[in-house]
């Protein structure tokens, strides 16, 4: 089959974009127009070396970092789904309720919760982890209890008709019809994850990618701090493509166009 | 909904009965802590009154700080708007600018990037500069993103009908694309709003000397007699992002009224 | 293809000068293997101050039809002169209002608002366009609601509005893709009274008019040009000699259905071909 100028384009211009970013970059023609120094805004060819020169140290960090936000963001959405399933037991003006103080708690700014939670936990781990958890699980509460709430009145209906128990009801409808919107909360808290984790050791930092940040910058290693936030970043990335494979091949008949 | 005056007096009293609900519990709690033998009840869960008082003791030092992170969070968010919506403008007009960036627009919404403040704090050398260029940055993307889904959100007939009155690009976009592209705006702004308040404070963890994020270090730097203080700088944060995303609502309000979730009044 | 324009020998309209000229169009979609003939040598004409239907099945092209004939999309094949124009001509002169299936209403706009918009774009002073406004909203009895937003409206009225919106640069040609094709039964046929009745407060007006419905386009029209699907082609052009002004009451006229019926025997003799 023929490639049509869209695909071509689709592949081509973002490539075309990211060649030129780099090789002015490079060039230092970044540098000399905004009169940047290559300490603070190491080149390119420098960040990517560094991902050899500190390999074993970034590799590190990456695993001190990876452990709690992985613990946190399963853990949280675990959490999350578990309570919403609490609420769906409930009878629904109380559970309308909870899934509200869920909002609420979502509003809560990563800034103002892990500082708290410094406060009460002295592992470097849990400390990650259980704010990570605390940041993910509301959305997931929130997203889960709407998905399960939302289905159709009609249908709902219908499986009372066949005389349906509320477990089946649970199994074959309000499961199957809040898939989508757990999986909005999945990906939306990936960003999150990260988000606190590095927060976490900016405030409190002994470990992890976000010390490793600013541990290279205080002793001068600008580009082992670029390598680090290139890493961060690609985390990041990866973590969502991934919960989009896993949606587009293992619930296809889920896939709905508004992706956050 | 047939008597909308009782059940909003019925409301009201369950907000009210939860609030007064969670601080007998607080109270309850820090209670039980204060009783154990743990040295740093006070900092782990202290009083609700005891950070009221704390609130008031500091009011200077602490209404200085909100105002620093506010103030910078408030310009930056603008800053990041407006360019925003001109760079989604000037994509959506052809194919290929919109291929060639937008990829890297949604990627960055997956990238953690909170984690160029102390990056950008070296380049700028300057709180004020960095906190600026976050909140901005951090607005940027997501106002770029929604609005180019925006601007292309009306539908393929309302578009034709522009056409048939030989409506050019730039009627279009005036009269069709930006006002269906209002909500679209408006849910990046949502969004956007709390992160920039934390971007701003964010450059405080880092070095910075004022603004809230600089009271909730001094727990770490001087100590548990300072936790109280964390407590504050939490809850005028909390008050600050709610302030926030209350003004946007209340623009949203204001600017684009027709949506459906904002529509009163019924139809015939 | 069998040349079967049948002409009825009723009344004056095949007299009159001919506003479009539909001569041998044909319209393709893709190319390759994908290729889709959606019309076929369509020739037809419609004279001018005179009501045409376009009638068919869904698929037949009909609505591409009608957007050939406003210049939205470029004709394959064939010709169409709209007054000794070509249809982009026509776009680019604003000379015809068009009224689309759905409404589309601005959300952000009111009713009134929304029918000005056609003279905003053009620039009509703003004294002039109050006026004419104004005018439209009480031709399509919609005084009372002029500062509604659409939403509050029902789908009816939603339609009133976009044909008040249509007339509102005062076009002698107006074309409507199936206006009431969403609308339930009852609301359509007080529709189409209504739109005989506002099309007779604008005599010279020509439309041109989509539909699927037989008796719909039995009702309006002066001529109907009945369509096959796959790919579009003219079955027949029927004049339709009922006398005007019509009302409900014509819809029991002997001539309605005998006319009726033979349109309709025309469809299903096509089907079980």
């Amino acid at each position: 089959m023929p490639v049509s100028v869209k695909q071509l384009r689709a592949v081509l211009a973002p490539l075309v974009v990211f060649v030129v970013f780099i090789w002015l970059w490079q060039t230092k023609v970044f540098h000399n127009l905004f009169g940047l120094e290559t300490f603070a805004v190491p080149l390119p060819d420098r960040i990517w070396r560094s991902f050899g020169d500190d390999s074993s140290r970034l590799r590190e960090a990456f695993g001190e970092t990876f452990l709690p936000a992985t613990i946190g963001y399963v853990g949280g959405n675990l959490l999350g789904f578990a309570l919403a399933l609490c609420l769906m037991a409930l009878p629904p003006a109380l559970g309308r309720r909870g899934s509200a103080l869920g909002a609420a708690v979502a509003a809560l700014p990563i800034m103002a919760v892990a500082p708290i939670v410094a406060l009460w936990i002295e592992s470097e781990l849990w400390f990650k982890s259980v704010t990570v958890m605390i940041i993910v699980f509301p959305s997931m509460l929130v997203y889960a209890y709407r998905g399960m709430t939302s289905v159709d009145p009609t249908a709902l209906e219908l499986m009372y008709s066949y005389r349906s128990s509320q477990w089946q009801v649970l199994r074959e409808l309000r499961l199957p019809h809040s898939v989508p919107q757990i999986f909005t909360a999945l990906k939306y808290t990936t960003v999150l994850t990260l988000v606190a984790a590095v927060i976490c050791e900016i405030l409190r930092a002994h470990n992890g990618l976000g010390f490793e940040i600013h541990d290279a910058l205080v002793s001068f290693g600008t580009a082992r701090a670029w390598a680090a936030v290139v890493l961060l970043g690609l985390t990041g990335i990866v973590m969502y493509v991934l919960l989009l494979l896993v949606e587009r091949f293992g619930f296809p008949w889920a896939l709905r166009q508004d992706t956050p | 909904m047939t008597e909308p005056g009782y059940n909003r007096t019925r409301e009201a009293l369950i907000t009210a009965a939860i609030v007064v609900g969670v601080l007998a519990l607080w109270y309850l709690a820090a209670g039980i802590l204060a009783a154990g033998d743990d040295p740093l009840a006070n900092s782990k869960l202290p009083y609700p009154h005891v950070i009221v008082e704390r609130f008031f003791d500091d009011f200077s030092e602490v209404t200085s700080a909100a105002w620093t992170s506010l103030s910078t969070a408030l310009i930056g968010f603008a800053i990041g708007t407006a360019v925003g919506i001109v760079l989604s403008v000037i994509m959506v007009q052809a194919a290929w600018i919109e291929s060639a960036v937008m990829p890297y627009l949604l990627a960055a919404q997956m990238v953690p990037m909170i984690a160029l403040v102390p990056i950008s704090q070296t380049v700028f050398k300057n709180d004020t500069a960095t906190r600026l260029f976050i909140a901005a940055f951090i607005t940027f993307f997501s106002v770029t993103v929604a609005v180019v889904r925006g601007l292309k959100a009306a539908p393929p007939p309302a578009r034709e009908l522009m056409r048939s009155y030989n409506a050019g690009r730039l009627r279009t976009l005036r009269y069709l694309d930006l006002p269906a592209a209002m909500p679209m705006l408006f849910s990046g702004l949502r969004v956007a709003a709390p992160l920039s308040l934390v971007g701003s404070v964010l450059v405080d963890l880092m070095g910075g000397s004022q603004g809230l994020g600089y009271l909730m270090l001094a727990a770490q730097t001087f100590g548990p007699a300072q936790a109280t203080l964390v407590w504050v700088a939490m809850f005028v944060l909390l008050a600050l992002g709610f302030l926030l995303a209350q003004a946007v609502v209340m623009a949203e309000k204001v600017l684009a009224p027709w949506q459906p979730a904002m529509r009163q009044g019924g139809g015939h | 293809m069998k040349e079967a324009t049948v002409q009825h020998d009723h009344g004056a309209i095949a007299t009159r000068s001919a506003t479009v000229v539909a001569t041998g169009v044909g319209k393709v979609f893709g190319s390759g293997a994908n290729k889709v003939q959606a019309l076929d040598d369509v020739s037809f004409e419609v004279p001018q101050g005179s009501f045409v239907s376009i009638l068919g099945p869904s698929g037949c092209g009909k609505s591409t039809l009608l957007r050939l004939i406003a210049g939205l999309q470029p004709i394959s094949s064939g010709e169409i002169q709209v007054n000794d124009h070509t249809p982009d001509e026509m776009r680019k002169a604003r000379e015809f209002g068009i009224v689309f299936q759905q409404p589309i209403l601005f959300d952000w706009r009111t009713v009134e608002q929304n029918v000005a918009l056609p003279l905003q774009l053009i620039g009509t002073p703003k004294e002039e366009r109050k006026r004419r406004v104004s005018e439209n909203i009480e031709l399509v009895g919609l005084s009372d609601f002029r500062k509604h937003r659409p939403w509050q409206l029902s789908g009816g009225m939603q339609q009133r509005v976009a044909i008040a919106r249509a007339l509102a640069f005062g076009p002698r040609f107006l074309m409507m893709d199936e206006p009431f094709g969403a609308l339930d039964m009852m609301t359509r046929e007080r529709m189409q009274t209504e739109l005989l009745r506002i099309w007779a407060s604008r005599p010279g007006t020509t439309i041109v008019f989509i539909t699927h419905s037989i008796s719909e386009a039995v009702l309006l029209s002066d001529r109907i040009v009945v369509m096959s699907a796959r790919p579009g082609r003219v079955m027949r052009v029927i004049d339709v000699d009922i006398e005007r002004p019509r009302t409900d009451e014509a819809r029991k006229d002997e001539r309605f259905l005998e006319i009726e019926a033979e349109i309709r025997d025309l469809i299903f003799s096509q089907e079980h071909a």
